[in-house]
């Protein structure tokens, strides 16, 4: 029962899940200040957990395709610790995916359209026919336009008329340029399962220890680009370091993707605190 | 790359029919959201109306696409041979181009995005080789459409030539799929006018295809394209699972449910006829009942399917689109009737004790059901409360609103306001309330419009624009902005009415203000052609003409088929003396917005200036046959016929301008001096 629940656990992707949700509230508190409305708690809450449950539909709809690369990997899902059917994991799927779209919808209609692009997203990106995850750089281009959609959403509940058209260019670069560069650390585990199932990753093309330091070489870059796309040079006293140690802890041979998120989350956290500051460094 | 080892692969690819139709759905969905995000007017799928969004992009486009592609399927079957469900798996990737075409457009438009609409008939279909005809920006195709046509024939084309190496074949298969798209491109507004073939006086196609029981004009077209697809989809079952086809036009199990479903059709139409006798005057109609009664018997036959094979999700899936099309009421009836003959009636069987229920009980709420469908084919959301016509008023009234929307729709706005005062008394609602307002407005009841309109809670998007251009039109600008700004406090589609308030500002010349607003409008994605549009009319009302006509110019860069933009250039023209520019202007205006009454009038003025009154007259009565509130058509009808000295008629003239626009100054000085003379 222990292995089973902590299987449950990790199977929400805690980390990455928090990731998608960091747009969320991005997406929030531009329309917020942009617009100067308040903030709405109800909406903000729905959207957050509409895009919780997409999150989980696609992590479920990805462990249900990726059963034979995780077997290889020996990644430790709900799936593979046995202990959960396949039938019931696919209803569990579909009981994310409604709670996502009925979650989205009590909001309004267009936030709804707006969630169903984000699920349709997740199923070409792990699902055939597409299972665009597959070509590389594509998924890393998917990842990252998945998070622009979540900070969309989140964003629409401030715009819903021309949401796509109104959101910030300068906003929509900050979140896909830096997450295309860094996303590419999240292959380094399956690197063995990729292999396997002719899955194309930064690292099946350049091979392990090239890859390594190509990979560390991007994500310091994708936090470098973060104070340059924001046009704030004193960011750069924390996105050195920070994308100094990220890249250093990619290069280690017994790698934690952990470590590479929490040092993220630092990211996010003086970010979030700049951007509350002074608006206008993003909003302009 | 090896582009027959790529189709190959694709080809061997191991998924199921629902997972290849999920994947198809996708594409077209994602195609039909960003399509009409950024489609410039909106009013597709991103519609503020949540009805008309919701049938375009779960209807509308989805069975467009899914005809179009199974047609397609049918075409390649044929031209090579292979079998459909192999040829289906490259199709769909092939098929994905169709995402790219909104994106294209919005970067040639500048951030404008373009409206797309249907060819309007067959006599259309000699036009079509137009569309490679790329020295033309046509008015109803765009870029991404031409590029996404011209990538899906050289796929066609490539998958042919791979398959067969048949010279002729690869030749002959881009032209048909070339000829099948514009087929479907058509084939709405053909069918609309098909009682005009048969004698019948020709009806408006708005009114045909926008009219009629169904309250959305998409669900009109999602029947055609449903029986486009019922008709492809038998050839095509017939080269992958034959014994299906007789399967699915056995109607022996289903007589009984599709003769009541018939029965409930009939009993609806009985109902509604002395209040809308349209209702058999109307093409569409007799395809949306065959449709239904078939969706009844397809619903029925899911059953004797093998569970869980792909014919039984095919059928499924086949009732889902077909019900949803027809209307939401008749969705859930059909749900509920899927969910007993699947379902509920084993276990119904299996609760009861007595012999007669177990053998009856089911049939019995079969029949029940299927009748309840047919009826709310006609009576849509009206059906429970009607079927059983205990309060005749309900019957009257839905009947009535139906009749009253076809009116409104075919611009007979008399009939339409007698219609809805009708129901009116019967049933003070807010959609009443709203329709009766507009109508009201629309056959120049200005005052008793706007006071019925004030009455709608809450504000939406549909009042404050009827509204607030009413008021705009009468003079009443105050009033105007102040719905405006209500609609932009409540977060209703405000860059729309951030974008009125932006060019009243313009026009009384309050620059501050006018700046104020375009910040706002550009922060809410305000497109960059009104932005300019509405600069010009701020230099246009200062008079300073030159730079009107350059700001113009400049909202023609981002927004090419920007109306008001061309409008505002033949007014700098217009001012300027140059009435042959002023004249090209307008017109090249008017083929993008037909339907404008100010266009109208604008060009009947400087037909005045050229003495060709009767031409000038026309433009006059076509503004107020648009828009029977335009003041100044009047006033300028009463110019003609002062110059023709008609003096009682000129008086008519200037007294109906005068009511509209109590403050239209140019009619009230040209009233004085026409009595001052007499």
């Amino acid at each position: 029962m222990n292995k089973f629940l902590r299987c449950l656990v990790y199977g929400t992707r805690p980390y990455i899940g928090l990731h998608y949700l960091f747009p969320v509230a991005f997406g929030i508190f531009l329309g917020m200040h942009m617009f100067g409305r308040p903030f709405y708690p109800f909406e903000s809450i729905l959207i957050t957990l509409s895009v919780f449950f997409s999150f989980q539909a696609s992590i479920i709809l990805n462990d249900l395709t990726d059963i034979r690369s995780d077997a290889i990997t020996q990644r430790q899902t709900p799936l593979n610790c046995g202990n959960i059917p396949v039938k019931d994991y696919q209803t569990l799927a579909l009981g994310c995916l409604i709670a996502s779209l009925l979650l989205a919808l009590a909001i309004s209609y267009r936030t709804l359209l707006i969630v169903i692009l984000g699920n349709i997203l997740h199923f070409s990106y792990s699902s055939k026919p597409f299972r665009l995850k597959r070509f590389y750089p594509v998924s890393l281009v998917l990842l990252a336009l998945g998070a622009l959609l979540a900070a969309i959403a989140g964003y629409s509940i401030y715009e819903p008329s021309r949401p796509f058209m109104s959101f910030p260019a300068r906003a929509s670069i900050f979140i896909v340029l830096p997450l295309f560069l860094a996303l590419n650390f999240r292959d380094l585990a399956d690197y063995k399962g990729d292999r396997g199932t002719g899955t194309t990753t930064l690292f099946t093309l350049m091979g392990l220890s090239k890859g390594r330091i190509i990979n560390a070489i991007l994500i310091v870059l994708s936090y470098l680009s973060v104070p340059v796309i924001l046009d704030y040079p004193l960011l750069f006293a924390a996105c050195v370091p920070l994308g100094l140690a990220s890249g250093y802890v990619c290069m280690q041979k017994d790698f934690r993707e952990k470590r590479v998120f929490l040092i993220y989350f630092v990211l996010i956290a003086i970010l979030a605190i700049l951007f509350n500051l002074e608006p206008s460094v993003i909003i302009g | 790359m090896n582009l027959k080892r790529v189709i190959n692969n694709i080809e061997k690819e191991n998924y199921s029919l629902l997972t290849g139709f999920a994947g198809l759905l996708s594409v077209i969905t994602v195609r039909n959201i960003f399509e009409s995000a950024f489609e410039g007017s909106q009013i597709f799928g991103f519609s503020p109306v949540t009805q008309n969004s919701f049938y375009m992009i779960f209807s509308h486009f989805p069975l467009f696409y899914i005809s179009l592609f199974l047609w397609f399927l049918l075409l390649l079957t044929l031209i090579t041979g292979q079998r459909p469900n192999t040829i289906a798996r490259p199709m769909l990737i092939g098929f994905s181009v169709i995402i790219i075409a909104p994106f294209i457009d919005i970067i040639v438009s500048r951030g404008s995005g373009y409206r797309l609409i249907y060819l309007k008939g067959i006599e259309e279909i000699t036009e079509v080789y137009r569309l490679f005809d790329f020295t033309r920006d046509l008015t109803e195709a765009s870029w991404g459409q031409r590029i996404e046509i011209l990538l899906v024939l050289i796929g066609a084309t490539a998958y042919v030539r791979i398959k067969t190496k048949n010279a002729l074949k690869t030749i002959i298969a881009p032209v048909i799929a070339y000829l099948l798209i514009t087929l479907h491109g058509v084939l709405p507004n053909t069918v609309a006018q098909i009682p005009s073939y048969l004698g019948f006086d020709r009806l408006d196609y708005r009114t045909i295809i926008t009219g009629g029981i169904l309250g959305v004009d998409s669900q009109n077209y999602s029947v055609i394209f449903l029986v486009s697809i019922v008709i492809c989809g038998i050839f095509v079952l017939r080269r992958w699972h034959r014994g299906s086809v007789s399967r699915i036009f056995d109607f022996r199990r289903s007589i009984a449910v599709m003769v009541l479903a018939a029965v409930g059709i009939s009993w609806g139409v009985y109902l509604m006829l002395p209040f809308f006798p349209r209702v058999l005057g109307s093409s569409i109609h007799y395809l949306l009942f065959a449709l239904a009664i078939f969706t009844i018997h397809i619903t029925r036959i899911t059953t004797d399917s093998p569970p869980r094979s792909d014919e039984r999700k095919a059928l499924t899936i086949f009732a889902i689109f077909a019900a949803l099309a027809i209307g939401i009421p008749f969705f859930l009836v059909v749900a509920a009737y899927f969910s007993l003959v699947n379902y509920g009636a084993p276990a119904l069987r299996r609760r009861m004790s007595s012999r007669i229920l177990r053998s009856y009980a089911p049939a019995g709420v079969s029949m029940v059901l299927a009748f309840l469908a047919g009826f709310s084919v006609v009576f849509q959301d009206a059906a429970l409360s009607c079927v059983v016509p205990l309060d005749r008023a309900k019957v009257e009234v839905h009947a009535r609103k139906t009749a009253a929307r076809n009116y409104y729709i075919g611009r007979d706005h008399a009939n339409a306001l007698r219609q809805y005062q009708m129901v009116f008394s019967l049933e003070k609602d807010n959609d009443t309330r709203k329709k009766l307002g507009q109508s009201l407005l629309q056959t120049g009841n200005i005052d008793s419009g706007t006071r019925i309109l004030e009455d709608v809670e809450p504000l939406d998007y549909e009042t404050a624009l009827a509204l607030g251009n009413a008021y705009a039109q009468t003079g009443r600008d105050k009033e105007a902005n102040r719905v405006y700004a209500a609609a932009v406090e409540a977060n209703i589609e405000p860059q729309i009415f951030i974008h009125f308030l932006a060019q009243s500002a313009a026009r009384r010349g309050s620059a501050e203000e006018m700046d104020s607003w375009l910040e706002l409008g550009t922060r809410h994605g305000m497109a960059r052609f009104r932005y300019y549009q509405i600069k010009g009319d701020y230099h246009l009302q200062a008079g300073d003409y030159d730079a009107a006509i350059t700001m113009y110019d400049r909202a023609l860069k981002y927004g090419a088929r920007a109306t008001w933009a061309h409008a505002g250039r033949g007014m700098a023209y217009y001012n300027q003396g140059d009435f042959a520019k002023a004249e090209q202007a307008f017109s090249t205006a008017l083929r993008f917005e037909p339907d404008n009454d100010v266009l109208h009038n604008n060009l009947g003025a400087i037909y005045i200036i050229k003495r060709d009154f009767e031409k000038a007259q026309a433009f006059f009565e076509r503004s107020l046959k648009i828009n029977p509130v335009q003041a100044e058509a009047y006033f300028n009808l009463g110019l003609i016929a002062r110059f023709l000295g008609q003096n009682e008629r000129a008086v008519m003239m200037y007294n109906k301008a005068i009511e509209i626009n109590p403050g239209f100054e140019p009619a009230r000085i040209a009233l004085q001096r026409l009595l001052g003379n007499e």
